[in-house]
């Protein structure tokens, strides 16, 4: 009884107080309405931006919560000084998504299994940063490159504020998925009850216990889900190019590189698609690139200053043992899988349909249509660092689709989401 | 007009609890919430990880309350799987070099090597072996007469071991006796070259069994605890 009411109790009031704040107090004064549910994930992003700059000057956990909680305090106190309309919160979401999360964090709580890989290593990242040791001890662990972040938010709520059992810790990742998804939904223009509907569709079927097995690739997807939902927000409102953009764009794709390696790789092919989108505004696409190189040498830093090679991808023996007789045969693993694995996953499934239905009634090359042409370009982007990722693996190339393949597909899928919001805009389901 | 929108809405209102309560039932959240109620951390978690199967979760977190240690001890899995130290041990703490967990602890620790075109590849692995103890072949028929050349390599075609046989009998082991820690490994396959069969003899070859020395002989070390196929040991 204990537990269910402390997992009650972390997702009603602890997670709802914790990011309500402050940046809504800058987010409420700008043009740019974003909604209530918006500004919790916008909140959950600076909160990982913080929590990653201070990982790195090895203030302890407790100094950060009581530091985040004072700040969370005050710009509510702000906030209700400046005659706060509750009217601005939508009760209803807020209702939804803390009964689906303690849901969910029911199925957590009873079916607790960590993956293979949390087990391996995330989960003793976890638990010495649980222990208070400092990130620069962890490169003396397995798989030194892989970054901190998502261990680190896992073992701040394993401690705070109950101290219980793990898998508190991973009930942040379900919070967060569930409400980037409900502001994703917010976009798609349809009556209120409409869009709950597809809101609860969407998680259901997303939805599986392993996301939540101490694998880091929830906290990619449901980033990226908030990535898309602000670009979208400013295609709408043709802002694309202000300045407000490219710094939201900056703070919410800054900690995609910290949580897995392959962040990087999803950092790249965002901003390299917006690039190509956008080639026309130079300006735009400078400041794109300083981004991205900018996320590129602050990683390779951290990794320099402690002599850690990037070796998860052992590029001097995958080169070196790299058979090209077998460039064929591994081809057709890497294109099985990729189908097997996309068919498993209804998201992908429904997207892909969908695109084929645009492609076939909608002649959309003929459109220039922007959105389509960056969905285009990703899924291009997507497909080559799959092959090539996989490829280049050391391990052998048809175990690694096997075990892999699935979860790189679900950390790019949220592309598939964009396809829903055109399909709304060109008014097939309204 | 007013009442086709209340209709609509309505329609949306029921799908959404309908999925809701699909999914309630699907994932079976009614039982879960009694579960959560009735089984406490523990109970759940060797549900999970088992007691002296799986992970070993039972057998480790009981005699590490039991002997209270506060160092690490060291955890040798034989199962497949990730080492099961996330269960008992802290990061960054040192470990004890006295005593040691062993979970699906196996007396004799057999590869398997199955046909693939022309060589034999293992289909399990351990990374506990001190060196190959003997080799036993299926075939099917009694013996094939030699002279053999059997050849052990791994993934990157380094020679690991090299026999040369007078003959081959069905399911008789052969001593070896070869100390090698490279067939440690749950990453690299191995494989199993034979030279100098005909395609006819070789045809008849089902699967080689190769059987480990284990770096843990139970004999050399003091048993404090056991249960079942665990053991907490010291040196």
């Amino acid at each position: 009884m204990k537990e269910l009411i402390f997992i009650i109790f972390q997702n009603f009031f602890f997670f709802l107080f914790f990011f309500i704040s402050p940046l809504n107090l800058i987010l409420e004064n700008t043009k740019n309405k974003f909604s209530y549910i918006d500004q919790i994930n916008l909140n959950i992003i600076f909160f990982l931006n913080i929590l990653l700059v201070t990982s790195f000057v090895k203030i302890s956990n407790f100094y950060f919560i009581m530091f985040y909680f004072i700040l969370c305090l005050i710009s509510l106190l702000i906030k209700i000084y400046c005659k706060w309309e509750i009217k601005k919160v939508d009760l209803s979401l807020v209702f939804i998504t803390l009964i689906l999360s303690t849901i969910f964090s029911i199925d957590l709580a009873t079916s607790i299994e960590l993956s293979w890989d949390a087990k391996w290593f995330w989960f003793l990242k976890t638990s010495s940063l649980y222990a208070e040791n400092n990130i620069y001890l962890l490169k003396d662990f397995i798989a030194p490159d892989y970054p901190h972040l998502g261990s680190l938010v896992w073992s701040l709520f394993w401690k705070y504020p109950f101290n219980l059992n793990e898998y508190f810790g991973r009930i942040f990742y379900i919070f967060f998925f569930i409400t980037s998804i409900l502001s994703f939904v917010e976009v798609i223009k349809v009556e209120y009850f409409k869009k709950i509907f597809i809101s609860l569709l969407f998680i259901f079927l997303i939805y599986e216990k392993s996301i939540f097995s101490g694998n880091q690739e929830i906290l990619i997807f449901s980033i990226f889900v908030i990535i898309l939902k602000i670009f979208l927000i400013f295609m709408e409102k043709k802002k694309i190019y202000s300045h407000f953009f490219i710094n939201l764009l900056l703070f919410s794709i800054f900690p995609l590189a910290w949580i897995k390696n392959e962040g990087l790789f999803l950092v790249a092919i965002i901003i390299f698609s917006l690039i190509l989108i956008f080639y026309k505004f130079s300006k735009f696409s400078n400041y794109l690139i300083l981004i991205a190189i900018l996320i590129l040498i602050l990683r390779q830093m951290f990794l320099f200053m402690q002599n850690i090679d990037l070796e998860s991808f052992e590029f001097d023996k995958t080169l070196k043992f790299y058979n090209f007789e077998n460039i064929l045969s591994n081809t057709y693993f890497i294109l099985k899988d990729l189908i097997i694995y996309s068919l498993l996953q209804p998201l992908i499934i429904l997207g892909i349909i969908s695109i084929l239905y645009i492609i076939l009634f909608h002649k959309f090359i003929l459109k220039n249509e922007k959105l389509l042409n960056f969905i285009f370009i990703f899924f291009i982007l997507k497909m080559l660092f799959i092959f090539f990722a996989f490829h280049l693996s050391m391990e052998n190339v048809e175990w690694q689709s096997k075990v892999g393949m699935k979860r790189v597909l679900f950390q790019f899928s949220p592309i598939y989401l964009l396809v829903f919001y055109y399909l709304n805009k060109i008014k097939i389901f309204k | 007009m007013k009442s086709y929108f209340k209709m609509k809405n309505s329609i949306f209102i029921f799908f959404s609890f309908l999925i809701f309560l699909i999914f309630l039932k699907y994932n079976e959240i009614p039982k879960k919430t009694f579960n959560l109620l009735t089984d406490n951390y523990d109970k759940r978690m060797i549900k999970i990880y088992g007691f002296c199967e799986k992970d070993g979760y039972g057998f480790l977190k009981e005699f590490k309350d039991k002997y209270k240690f506060e160092k690490n001890i060291k955890v040798i899995n034989f199962k497949p799987r990730p080492s099961s130290d996330w269960i008992i041990n802290r990061a960054n703490s040192i470990y004890d070099d006295e005593y040691i967990f062993l979970i699906n602890y196996v007396k004799d620790i057999d590869l398997t090597f199955v046909k693939k075109k022309n060589f034999f590849y293992n289909v399990n692995d351990y990374e506990f072996s001190d060196g190959i103890s003997k080799i036993k072949f299926n075939i099917e028929k009694k013996k094939i007469n030699g002279p053999i050349k059997l050849l052990i390599k791994n993934k990157h075609d380094k020679k690991i071991y090299e026999k040369q046989l007078d003959k081959i009998e069905d399911d008789v082991w052969i001593n070896i006796s070869y100390k090698t820690k490279e067939l440690n490994s749950r990453w690299d396959k191995f494989l199993i070259q034979i030279q100098g069969l005909e395609k006819l003899d070789f045809d008849k070859i089902l699967d080689i069994k190769v059987r480990l020395i284990s770096s843990f002989d139970l004999d050399n070390y003091q048993i404090i605890e056991n249960s079942n196929n665990c053991y907490l040991i010291k040196k």
